[in-house]
């Protein structure tokens, strides 16, 4: 796997749709604070005010609202497998395998690796953002972290942890169907799970739900009581994610590349 | 020395049988040309050597290791080129650089010299996305050969060459072949192509061989024309005793040339005349058309 993890992250990094796509998220942060700068209409908060760390954590939640880390996500998966397969370029990776797996444990990995460092540049755009203009609007407390911060910081985490679920479940469903297809059911898998998190039987084990601790985790007002709840919200991604792509992993080792 | 082994292999599309007890050997250094109409199993069978396609049923071992077990020792030593698409956002260079680090092996100098001689080095900074469709081919074939494969499987591999470059593929396919003992196994709809170029043709149709045979022996059997003054009673050439089993044509009866003097004796004895005699050398295209029907 040490050979192939380098080779998919290298493809991710020549892509231009990845390029334009992380330009995007660092611009998105940008362009808010500016308009809080401007004072402009388009940015409006009730009441409250937010530190350089809270600002940066509520841009990344504002980014993933809009569907944004899902749709880039499931767009960079579908592509790399599904769309490999497809045009067939998979194949001159698997005849230069000792084993099926190592492809695409390789591949889940360098969109792991993008995913941290999409994480890692949106949070310093909003911060960078929070000093060259929010900072001089009403609305900033001109604190680096701001009380309080350890919510802010467990939705970052749990929400990084859900677009690794996402990542391995349009993964699994990249080996069935082509780019479009999987493009829609991934979106669409989604957005059924945002529907059932209504349904107070089920909601507890969507893992949409269990990453959103802005449902959950409102009513917590301990410091303690929400950091065991968020591990244990990690734990429980982790898990879906491990079988996902024991799942994905089985089914690939067998499967018939026919294109 | 076998260097492709396959035993009775069977490979199903849902209930359509791509493949029905395909048995084949392939020995070092031979040349090896697979045809068939489309949809005969070519590619599917080229794909089964190569583990890209899982086969219901049958065995297929690769310089004697079997592909299933020892598939990472195995596919090291062979170079794969089938009609795929390469990474189009990526240069022609980097595609081969990415693809040798995926095989452990990154060599600088071995890149440059596969593409030199595929005459691609001067366009090597250059997006595929740009390149036409021959240079496409030259690629995927110089990935096929960046580990100095010791079995090349290629699946139509002149698709898309101009005439100058079918040409130095050939050239390039021997010289690999008696220069360096390696081992070639390619399909082709190119009859004149395999019959210039194979030591070896297999014939397939509908998942089935139909033909397994040197090219010497197409090539050194000799069809004879005979055309008759009025046309034959079949019975007295059915009894006659012949190697093989002569065809009759209208007036035209077609003999193998060792039954020649034997047929030429019995039309004798019959009074039948001898109109012309025409002898025709054995080639591929007659045994496509007389093996396209029914199993030899």
């Amino acid at each position: 796997m040490r050979r192939f993890y380098p080779v998919e992250l290298y493809k991710l990094s020549r892509r231009k749709d990845v390029l334009w796509s992380l330009i995007i998220g660092i611009l998105v942060p940008l362009l808010m604070a500016f308009l809080a700068y401007k004072g402009s209409k388009s940015f409006q908060m009730a009441g409250g005010t937010l530190s350089a760390f809270q600002y940066s954590i509520l841009m990344f939640d504002f980014l993933k609202t809009l569907f944004f880390f899902y749709i880039v996500f499931i767009v960079f998966t579908s592509s790399i497998v599904s769309g490999e397969i497809e045009e067939g370029s998979l194949s001159f990776l698997i005849i230069r395998s000792e084993r099926r797996e190592k492809i695409i444990l390789a591949k889940f990995l360098a969109l792991l690796t993008l995913l941290i460092v999409f994480v890692v540049l949106v949070f310093l755009s909003g911060i960078g953002s929070y000093y060259a203009f929010f900072n001089s609007t009403k609305y900033a407390t001109h604190e680096f972290l701001g009380k309080p911060y350890l919510p802010f910081l467990y939705v970052l985490i749990l929400s990084t942890f859900e677009l690794a679920f996402v990542i391995a479940f349009t993964m699994l469903i990249s080996l069935f169907f082509n780019r479009y297809v999987t493009l829609l059911l991934s979106m669409g898998s989604i957005i059924l799970m945002k529907v059932l998190e209504n349904i107070e039987k089920i909601k507890r084990f969507l893992p949409t739900y269990i990453s959103n601790i802005n449902k959950w985790g409102i009513a917590i007002t301990a410091n303690k009581e929400l950091s065991t709840k968020t591990l244990q919200s990690a734990i429980f991604l982790t898990i879906y994610i491990i079988v996902v792509l024991i799942i994905t992993l089985c089914y690939f080792s067998n499967m018939d590349i026919k294109r | 020395m076998e260097i492709v082994s396959v035993e009775s292999l069977t490979k199903k599309y849902g209930k359509k049988v791509a493949l029905n007890n395909v048995s084949l050997k392939v020995f070092k250094s031979e040349i090896v040309g697979l045809l068939g109409p489309n949809g005969a199993g070519k590619t599917t069978l080229i794909k089964c050597l190569t583990g890209l396609l899982r086969p219901n049923g049958g065995n297929i071992k690769l310089f004697g290791y079997d592909l299933d077990k020892n598939y990472g020792v195995v596919v090291k030593n062979v170079g794969l080129l089938l009609d795929f698409e390469m990474y189009n956002y990526l240069t022609a260079y980097e595609n081969l650089r990415l693809l040798m680090i995926a095989q452990g092996i990154f060599n600088k100098e071995k890149i440059k010299e596969v593409l030199q001689f595929l005459d691609l080095w001067e366009v090597k900074d250059k997006s595929i996305t740009t390149f036409s469709f021959g240079m496409k081919q030259r690629l995927r074939l110089a990935q096929a050969l960046l580990s100095d494969p010791q079995l090349l499987i290629l699946d139509e591999p002149t698709i898309g060459l101009d005439p100058v470059g079918i040409k130095d593929l050939k050239d390039k396919l021997v010289h690999l072949s008696k220069n360096k003992g390696v081992t070639v196994f390619f399909s082709s709809h190119q009859l004149p192509d395999v019959e210039e170029i194979c030591d070896r043709v297999i014939l397939l149709k509908e998942g089935v061989i139909l033909f397994d045979g040197k090219m010497d022996d197409i090539k050194g059997e000799k069809e004879c024309r005979i055309t008759v003054s009025k046309i034959p009673d079949t019975k007295i050439i059915e009894n006659a005793i012949l190697k093989s089993k002569p065809i009759l044509q209208n007036n035209v009866l077609i003999v193998k040339e060792e039954d020649l003097n034997s047929v030429l004796k019995i039309l004798s004895q019959h009074g039948i005349d001898i109109v012309n005699i025409d002898v025709k050398k054995g080639n591929l295209l007659d045994l496509f058309y007389t093996n396209g029907g029914e199993k030899q």
